[in-house]
């Protein structure tokens, strides 16, 4: 059995089926929209996940894949759906209902004939690499929510710079304060 | 041992935000993120807002007003009567759906109610109920429903998901304007006491001071000293601008975002230096210090009274006209609104350029001009001297701001200012631009902090779009000419496009002016060295 072949072969519809259930964190009335509305710029989230799942795909059936170009799916994938309002599980974890669709749509064919422990381990391998994907789609989620709460603090500060900068002089105009006493408006 | 549940049933067990039901029974979810801080209960008895009280939006019970329906039914009752439009767009949708995925809130949540046919139902359905036959017949059948506190809570969580770019207008046949019916809901809910504290906090202060920071006039001299003072590092001029004074003929009035934040300074540093070099006969007012205007976001009656006090201090200083800074809705007020607000100002007189001597026809009505226009216009008649290579390590695109450009048509002006002053201009894709430009998803007041999420899922169209230059055209600066985007693209641009800068235009203009009795530039505005710097006459001797 050729696996590799068969991934090919049912890559479309694979795909396909996977970015249904990306789809399905989103509400009914909306998922028409996202599926047939194909224009990376009027429907942004349905396109970028469009684009990395097909990416991902690959990666994972262990066609050719650049390491860059996967990461930078990923981390597309991942950084949207770090802030659509759904908990980090259903953000991330949908990554791992692709080995679902791959048990029912390659695993049985891996298995049909006596020569099959190959396949099967090929099969594996695939498996893990959706958890590598896994464990990166972690730390890429963990850093947008990093930078979340960077901007916020940042926009605050940049909201009043010149307020701060005056509230620092005021300071440095007043008596001289203790040392120690070196608790202010921070810069 | 109990059955551990399978990644499909977990994922499917993480609560939903939206149920199957229809979208009339589904209810709104409060958590933190999902909506902005309520308005602090004095900001809005100071404003005269009768039923100001101390409520949470994720309590169950927010202390309504006993007789709240009442209170509900008179104001839509009265919105109805003082504006015709209203009663139209409630009466004429077809539900053909043109505008359901226009609006980026839709489009970046994919959450059905921010389609904006179903962000108006939310008010419609209400109407239907108490000012339809039909509605009070059939009830449901008609697409009518009772008002209960559910569907105020709904109200707020929708209508302050809404940033009235008015991008869904453009879209329907009919014109309807779901910013306009997002206005009045607000003014509803603010009847009965609920407003956000971003916007009333604003309001109250510009009401008080002048300014949406509250920040009193000699603090806002001496800030202004400081960006002088940079100036003076920069250019070597010196330049002391004119504070209240009365008897000059102009009075400029910008965003007061320009004076106090960043990277509003480096634009209104560029506004000062512009003035200086040709010459401007103009004056600062502390009194009327925000052009722009955060009750306009909210209620027709606030506007008014904000907007007021431009045309009061026009007149008390003896101005001729009003020259306005780089701002957005102010904008939007300034045409649309002001010459019914508080107008006619005959006190004033249309605005000539007395540089070029330029009659600004389009400002007769309002006596106002737009800074865009205005530079535009001296570039045209050659009246800058600039040198456009002290911008050459930038590759600049333009952002449409929704309120000058799909509300007043300002699209070409800065685009030939920009043009002139930067030498690599990229323009993102067509219908991302111009009368379809995407909002930064902030607009309206929406640029508070705490509902970060909200706003980069609203701004994640602009966002993608700029992406686009960024990757195929290494575009690495985006321009606006709006003092909320000027605020609410940075954080946007951080988290989806890090590497691009955001300024306003006459930073820029600024940084390419080249002034008489400068000395050689070596930085640009921001202090940061020029790859290009100029070339120092004394080194080269
Ligand atoms: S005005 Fe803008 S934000 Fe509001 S519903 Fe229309 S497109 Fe959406
Ligand atoms: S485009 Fe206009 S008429 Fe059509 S659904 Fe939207 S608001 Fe109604």
């Amino acid at each position: 059995m050729d696996i590799a072949k068969l991934c090919v072969e049912r890559r479309d519809e694979l795909v396909e089926r996977w970015v249904g259930l990306f789809f399905a964190s989103y509400p009914l009335d909306s998922k028409g929209f996202m599926r047939t509305n194909r224009d990376r710029f009027s429907n942004p989230v349905g396109e970028t996940t469009r684009i990395a799942a097909a990416v991902l795909y690959d990666a994972v059936t262990g066609g050719d894949s650049d390491s860059d170009a996967v990461k930078q799916a990923l981390h597309d994938l991942v950084w949207v759906r770090a802030v659509q309002d759904m908990p980090p599980s259903k953000a991330v974890g949908v990554l791992y209902l692709l080995k679902t669709l791959l048990r029912s749509g390659i695993l049985p064919e891996c298995m049909k004939d006596a020569s099959s422990a190959k396949a099967v381990e090929a099969y594996l391998l695939m498996e893990s690499r959706i958890d590598t994907l896994a464990m990166m789609a972690l730390d890429m989620y963990s850093d947008a929510r990093e930078r979340v709460f960077r901007v916020r603090v940042e926009e605050v500060k940049r909201s009043q710079s010149q307020v701060i900068r005056l509230a620092k002089l005021r300071r440095e105009q007043e008596v001289p304060a203790p040392e120690t006493d070196n608790r202010g408006v921070e810069e | 041992m109990a059955k551990m549940p399978t990644p499909e049933e977990l994922l499917a067990a993480t609560p939903a935000s939206f149920p199957k039901e229809g979208w009339m029974d589904t209810k709104p979810d409060f958590h933190p993120g999902s909506y902005c801080y309520p308005a602090k209960t004095d900001a809005l008895q100071k404003l005269g807002f009768e039923n100001a009280h101390e409520w949470a939006p994720q309590e169950e019970d927010w202390n309504l007003p006993e007789n709240w329906e009442e209170i509900i039914y008179n104001s839509l009752k009265d919105a109805l009567e003082k504006h015709r439009s209203l009663k139209l767009f409630m009466d004429c949708c077809v539900r053909c759906g043109a505008c359901a995925d226009k609006c980026h809130f839709f489009i970046g949540t994919n959450d059905p109610k921010n389609m904006p046919v179903l962000r108006a139902e939310l008010l419609r359905s209400v109407y239907r109920k108490d000012f339809t036959t039909a509605g009070r017949l059939l009830g449901k059948y008609a697409g009518a429903r009772k008002l209960d506190p559910e569907v105020i809570k709904e109200w707020f969580i929708y209508f302050y998901q809404c940033t009235e770019c008015r991008r869904c207008s453009l879209f329907c046949p009919y014109g309807i304007d779901t910013a306009e019916i997002t206005v009045i809901v607000r003014q509803m809910l603010l009847d009965l006491g609920l407003g956000i504290n971003w916007i009333m906090n604003s309001v109250k202060d510009c009401n008080e001071t002048g300014n949406h920071l509250g920040i009193k006039p000699h603090s806002m001299k001496e800030i202004v000293e400081f960006l002088c003072d940079d100036i003076e590092t920069i250019t070597g001029i010196r330049i002391d601008p004119p504070w209240n004074e009365k008897g000059h003929e102009v009075v400029f009035i910008t965003p007061s975002g320009d004076y106090f934040a960043d990277p509003g300074v480096y634009t209104f540093m560029g506004y000062l230096m512009l003035f200086h070099e040709i010459g401007l006969d103009y004056t600062l007012s502390t009194y009327a210090s925000e052009g722009g205007n955060f009750g306009s976001f909210v209620s027709f009656d606030v506007a008014k009274r904000l907007n007021a006090k431009m045309y009061a201090e026009a007149k008390r200083l003896g101005a001729k006209w009003i020259l306005g800074g780089e701002c957005g809705h102010m904008w939007r007020v300034v045409n649309q609104y002001m010459a019914t607000y508080n107008g006619p100002a005959d006190f004033l007189e249309t605005p000539v350029s007395p540089i070029t001597g330029t009659v600004f026809h389009n400002a007769a009505a309002t006596k106002m001009v737009h800074i865009a226009e205005f530079t535009a216009d001296l570039i045209k008649h050659n009246k800058l001297n600039l040198r456009p290579e002290r911008n050459n390590h930038i590759i600049t695109t333009w952002h449409d701001s929704c309120n000058p450009s799909r509300a007043m048509g300002i699209l070409e002006e800065p685009r030939y200012v920009l043009k002139n002053v930067c030498n690599n201009f990229v323009e993102m894709p067509e219908h991302t631009i111009r009368e379809e430009t995407f909002c930064c998803g902030s607009g309206s007041g929406l640029n508070a902090e705490e509902i970060m999420d909200q706003r980069l899922r609203g701004g994640f169209p602009r966002a993608n779009a700029l992406r686009y230059v960024h990757d195929h055209n290494d575009v690495n600066w985006m321009a606006c000419m709006c003092a909320l985007d000027r605020a609410a693209l940075p954080p946007l641009v951080d988290y989806w496009v890090p590497g691009v800068t955001v300024s306003g235009l006459h930073e820029l203009v600024a940084n390419a002016l080249v002034m008489k009795g400068e000395i050689p530039r070596t930085m640009d505005l921001r202090q940061e060295d020029l790859p290009f710097p100029d070339e120092d006459p004394a080194e080269e001797a």
